[in-house]
């Protein structure tokens, strides 16, 4: 018998898959090597093993966020299909996703901490904040509410993030200055915990 | 003077995509229902899809990529693509098969990328044809079962190492046969291969893996 058609009699025989016909085909390969009886059964085995140890299906991390971020891919992509972003050049960013949310959450509550401190001074605090349609911080746990606010006067985006385990200051290097003519502070949103 | 705050990870997120439809609805539309839908525009319908689909894409992605980050960025151009052939797809083919032909193309297009850029770290040919013989035999002495001394999280470590030890071709084989259950045929169609060639795949790898697993 040719290697080829041994092969795959006995790889339909693993399977439990062959006919009369076939079998009776593949007797004299059996008689010639009975181990291939317990080879068999113990590749049976194995297989059951195998099954329990890789699940055929693994929800990926955020599933929602999975959908959601996959809906605006294509919905982005299908807007500018001439200069099309592809999946791939998008992915740099894609996979900070797994890293940022934490810093970014962290600066967040600083941030909220501050700008409440100087809203608290305004003349007109109604005046300094305006909610940021079309902005959306995605959370992974459902016990952490997200919200974002953008400061026009400013020209700054308030991510305000509740439900967090409290930060100790250490964790956080706050800083102040210019920047672009801008004076500002700083938060080190580069640690992730 | 103004206000103004400069957080490093400056990211934002866009506007949220349209509504979903609902999970509940989706067990009682077939996919062949869905699809028709997805190809006349309806992005919710596809939404519905991802979400019967991506946990066998991403496993399988995983089980081939093994990185979670990867798999998951791997598991979205999937379905990027799938949106983006739909319109293509004839349904002569399982949608689940065409999707898995999909995944098997982005992975290894992955592989390819990645072997260039890791100058070869990645090797297609760990096992040969001629590294096990036809007539060789898996368990050559018979000793303990494999799974026997083992623990359930140590057998798994073992036979994810083990099938990390197979060539991309004979571990993809086993993962469509062994775990996610594909006639011979749909794996043919899915690896670009003939049925024959499939069914050496698996002679081999079958063979292979049980010989790993003894020995360790």
């Amino acid at each position: 018998m040719k290697n080829d058609r041994k092969e795959e009699l006995l790889t339909r025989w693993m399977d439990d898959g062959l006919s009369d016909e076939e079998l009776r085909e593949l007797e004299p390969v059996l008689d010639e090597s009975p181990e291939l009886h317990q080879e068999r059964a113990d590749y049976i085995r194995l297989r059951e093993d195998l099954r329990a140890a890789m699940p055929a299906e693994v929800d990926p991390p955020f599933p929602d966020y999975f959908n959601s971020r996959l809906g605006r891919v294509i919905r982005e992509g299908s807007r500018a299909s001439s200069s099309a972003e592809s999946p791939r050049a998008a992915r740099g960013l894609n996979r900070l996703w797994f890293w940022w949310m934490v810093p970014a959450a962290t600066g967040a509550v600083v941030f909220a901490f501050l700008l409440g401190m100087k809203s608290g001074q305004s003349a007109n605090p109604a005046a300094v904040v305006d909610s940021a349609a079309g902005s959306e911080v995605y959370s992974p746990l459902a016990s952490v509410s997200t919200e974002v606010i953008l400061d026009r006067e400013s020209n700054s985006t308030l991510l305000i993030v509740e439900g967090l385990a409290p930060l100790e200051d250490v964790d956080l290097a706050v800083g102040g200055g210019f920047r672009d003519g801008h004076h500002g502070y700083y938060v080190n949103t580069e640690k992730v915990y | 003077m103004n206000f103004f705050l400069h957080i490093a990870s400056n990211l934002v997120k866009g506007p949220v995509p349209g509504d979903a439809g609902g999970e509940g609805a989706s067990e009682e539309i077939s996919d062949a229902e869905l699809v028709r839908r997805c190809q006349k525009g309806d992005y919710d319908a596809f939404d519905v899809l991802v979400t019967r689909h991506r946990g066998r894409v991403y496993a399988m992605i995983q089980n081939m990529v093994k990185n979670e980050a990867d798999s998951w960025d791997l598991a979205q151009e999937v379905f990027v693509k799938v949106w983006k052939a739909l319109p293509k797809f004839e349904a002569r083919a399982r949608f689940s098969t065409w999707m898995y032909r999909i995944t098997h193309n982005v992975v290894y297009d992955w592989m390819r990328k990645r072997k260039v850029e890791t100058a070869g770290e990645l090797d297609d040919n760990l096992l040969d044809r001629e590294s096990v013989a036809a007539g060789a035999h898996a368990t050559p002495a018979r000793e303990a079962r494999p799974d026997e001394a083992l623990s359930q999280g140590e057998l798994r470590a073992s036979i994810e190492g083990a099938l990390e030890k197979l060539s991309p071709e004979h571990r993809e084989a086993i993962l469509l046969r062994e775990v996610q259950g594909l006639e011979y045929k749909e794996i043919a169609d899915v690896m670009d291969c003939s049925i024959g060639t499939v069914m050496s795949r698996l002679f081999y790898a079958r063979k292979k893996l049980q010989s790993l697993l003894t020995k360790s």
